[in-house]
């Protein structure tokens, strides 16, 4: 077991890795104690470099290393969140606008599309797919809430983690198809 | 009045059996709350043939694998600490996941094989 941040006092958030498995991308506070920064960790060299500053909480959810951008969550305030694409240069770029509050999380594709877990304008959160700014929702549930998503390498399936009356499960959702399938796990979470 | 001292007495027995019956429901509560169960922070293999994910099914939260086609999932990490998350690298098998010793303030990041080791 490796550790590949420095210890002592500081708080760590892991984030995704970039695609070609160059980098780990993380948050930090190590030199921010005002805000959490987001970092690149070089797998081979073993160092990390800052990729970008946050004046508060700030994570990457995903990293793409072809065109070296990340997705950023920013928190604006409690329980809402901008998120923003940005590249090596520091450009920033909102990708959803929106006034009142919102729980936002986003990630990458392999075949280039932003899909996000999102609760803006509606009261769960649910999944879906950024065309033209907006987020067209893909699937959604009467009764439960998106916890996490993630897409697999290819592209074709995003997992899925509901919270079902504060327990979770698992779905498999195919991009292609938009079918959906239960993962059922052979323990029982309750 | 022996009649009277027989009630009495077995008035107090039906409180005492109530009051110990209620701390018991409340142990119970306390106990079944504490063992929901919570899965998060999945990834894919490389091959996308499994899935990592992060759940307190032994009590701690730890690091399980399971095939993308479900079935029993594997215990990757028995750790002393809580893991609150994880990645799988996209190319190796190797697995990078956040240790949270003393608690969530203190989070640091680790790398591991595929396998736990």
């Amino acid at each position: 077991m490796t550790k590949i941040t420095t210890g002592g006092k500081t708080t760590n958030w892991i984030s995704p890795w970039s695609e070609n498995g160059k980098y780990l991308s993380f948050s930090s506070n190590k030199n921010n104690p005002a805000g959490m920064d987001c970092y690149l960790y070089d797998v081979q060299g073993g160092s990390s470099e800052l990729f970008v500053e946050n004046q508060g909480i700030g994570l990457i959810t995903d990293f793409d290393s072809d065109n070296f951008q990340g997705l950023l969550y920013r928190l604006v305030s409690r329980g809402s969140n901008d998120m923003y694409l940005i590249d090596k240069d520091g450009n920033e770029t909102i990708l959803t606008q929106h006034t009142g509050p919102g729980n936002i999380y986003g990630r990458f594709s392999p075949t280039g599309e932003i899909y996000m877990t999102s609760d803006l304008d509606r009261d769960l959160i649910a999944f879906g797919k950024v065309v033209d700014g907006k987020i067209e929702i893909l699937n959604e549930r009467a009764n439960s809430e998106l916890e996490n998503l993630i897409i697999n390498h290819t592209g074709s399936k995003a997992l899925l983690i509901w919270n079902v009356g504060g327990k979770n499960e698992v779905s498999l959702f195919d991009l292609q198809s938009t079918r959906k399938c239960l993962l059922l796990l052979p323990i029982c979470l309750a | 009045m022996k009649r009277t001292l027989l009630l009495i007495t077995l008035i107090i027995c039906t409180m005492v059996t109530s009051a110990q019956d209620s701390s018991d429901e409340l142990a119970r509560k306390i106990e079944g709350m504490a063992k929901v169960g919570a899965c998060y922070s999945p990834t894919f293999s490389p091959d996308d043939s499994e899935i990592i994910f992060i759940s307190n099914i032994s009590g701690l939260p730890q690091l399980w694998k399971i095939p993308v086609e479900g079935g029993w999932p594997m215990q990757l990490t028995g750790l002393n600490d809580p893991v609150f998350s994880s990645e799988w690298s996209p190319t190796e098998n190797k697995i990078a996941f956040q240790l949270s010793p003393g608690g969530w303030m203190n989070s640091q990041i680790f790398m591991v094989n595929g396998d736990g080791t």
